[in-house]
């Protein structure tokens, strides 16, 4: 989740995008397109929002790419320009869109094949923490998402929501808390 | 301390089992944005080649050429048109040159930072474009029963708008002897509706040099809520007026 060590390939193809070579950022828009679609809708909640969010980012990134550090980590750099167009798209709406995720059926977390029972309850037990984080507002939806459901680090979730890494931090403690407080019934009931 | 683990570990299980809503794929038109910047570079070699033969026009013709002026737009009549630039295959915006496809007009909007008039009298465009250098929106019509094909059998109309600035134009337009320039006023803005024979057409870069520029068949041009406007299609001249008089 975090630490990741340095993409060699990456950093070929942002290089080669520096210098103008459309087909290698086309190759790091095929990388990113997900993990960009999926940030912006964690902010907008709308995916027609967030497809729009996501495309513009990358054309503006693009074009910025000479002002890119060379060697600097991209993700958090692209991060932060899907953040942006994002929560101008957030802004730009009257009301936020209700972010509406599902929890996929017959999942399982791996080792042997669970009895019917217990895949049902761990299908129950998803259902219910996605509730919870429905209810827990969306400063710590987001900043939960970002970490734990989008697996990006503390460094990618600041720049995709545009708030210092010590605020991601705090809020991330803060919205754990309240999940847990959340969850409560449902551990003990 | 073990409730937070396995709290953790409930959540990374979660991500798991989460059902995203599908993810698009952006390639295509991010590469429509893209194939702009790739060709720029070739551009400027041809930019070379067609100002040499701007150059011949106009000494050819000095007596004869005259400049016209919108603001945002620049309308030159020269003796004889230079010959266009090759027709390029593709999809619409990287033919036309017209930039990065939006989704709709509000994403356009947002892109370009201004707001964008729509004909209603043609309702929502097929396809929308903005392009950077000169910053451009374009909102493009398919052919259909009230909207015959241009020149380009995929194309109904074109409504590009830019900024109105006074001194920067984003349009550049030649026309040779054969074209009529015809003063207009469009929503009390005015203009000019360019017909009878094709004339060129090309954007102004940033640099203040002119673009690669292509043929254009009839034309209504004119300033309106601080922009300057174009419409290109097949529609003669009260129906081009009446769809521009729909500009919303």
């Amino acid at each position: 989740m975090v630490g990741r060590p340095l993409d060699e390939i990456e950093d070929t193809l942002v290089e080669r995008a520096r210098r103008g070579d459309a087909d290698a950022y086309e190759e790091l828009v095929r990388r990113y397109t997900e993990m960009a679609f999926r940030a912006a809708y964690l902010v907008t909640g709308s995916a027609p929002d967030a497809e729009e969010a996501a495309q513009d980012a990358f054309v503006k990134a693009f074009r910025a790419l000479s002002r890119f550090r060379a060697g600097a980590p991209f993700r958090p750099w692209l991060l932060r320009i899907v953040g942006n167009e994002a929560r101008n798209r957030r802004r730009a709406a009257s009301r936020r869109a209700a972010l509406e995720l599902r929890v996929a059926e017959g999942i399982r977390a791996g080792g042997a094949a669970p009895s019917p029972e217990a895949a049902a309850e761990a299908a129950e037990e998803r259902r219910a923490l996605l509730r919870a984080l429905v209810m827990v507002g969306d400063d710590h939806r987001e900043v939960v998402g970002c970490r734990y459901l989008l697996e990006l680090s503390v460094e990618e979730t600041a720049a995709t929501l545009g708030i210092p890494e010590g605020t991601v931090k705090s809020r991330l403690a803060r919205a754990l808390a309240h999940l847990r407080e959340l969850m409560e019934p449902v551990r003990h009931g | 301390m073990a409730d937070l683990e396995r709290l953790e570990a409930r959540l990374a299980d979660l991500a798991s089992a989460i059902e995203w809503p599908r993810t698009p794929d952006l390639r295509p038109a991010v590469r429509s944005g893209l194939v702009l910047s790739r060709r720029r570079r070739r551009r400027q070699l041809r930019l070379l080649v067609i100002a040499a033969a701007l150059a011949v026009v106009l000494i050819g013709g000095a007596a004869a050429a005259a400049y016209i002026e919108l603001r945002g737009a620049t309308v030159q009549t020269v003796p004889t048109l230079p010959s266009p630039a090759p027709t390029v295959s593709g999809p619409i915006g990287s033919r036309l040159d017209l930039g990065a496809r939006y989704t709709s007009v509000g994403a356009a909007e947002r892109a370009a930072g201004f707001r964008a008039l729509v004909p209603t009298s043609l309702g929502q465009p097929d396809e929308v474009y903005f392009r950077s250098s000169p910053d451009v929106l374009t909102l493009v019509y398919h052919p259909r029963a009230d909207l015959p094909a241009t020149s380009d059998p995929e194309v109904g109309a074109l409504v590009m708008m830019a900024r109105a600035s006074v001194d920067r134009s984003s349009f550049g337009k030649l026309i040779a002897p054969g074209a009529r320039l015809q003063p207009v006023t469009v929503n009390g803005g005015g203009g000019f509706w360019i017909s009878g024979a094709p004339h060129g057409f090309f954007f102004y870069t940033s640099g203040g040099g002119g673009d690669q520029f292509r043929l254009a068949s009839d034309v209504l041009i004119w300033n309106q809520a601080g922009l300057v406007v174009r419409i290109e299609s097949a529609l003669d001249e009260p129906r081009t007026l009446a769809v521009a008089g729909t500009m919303r």
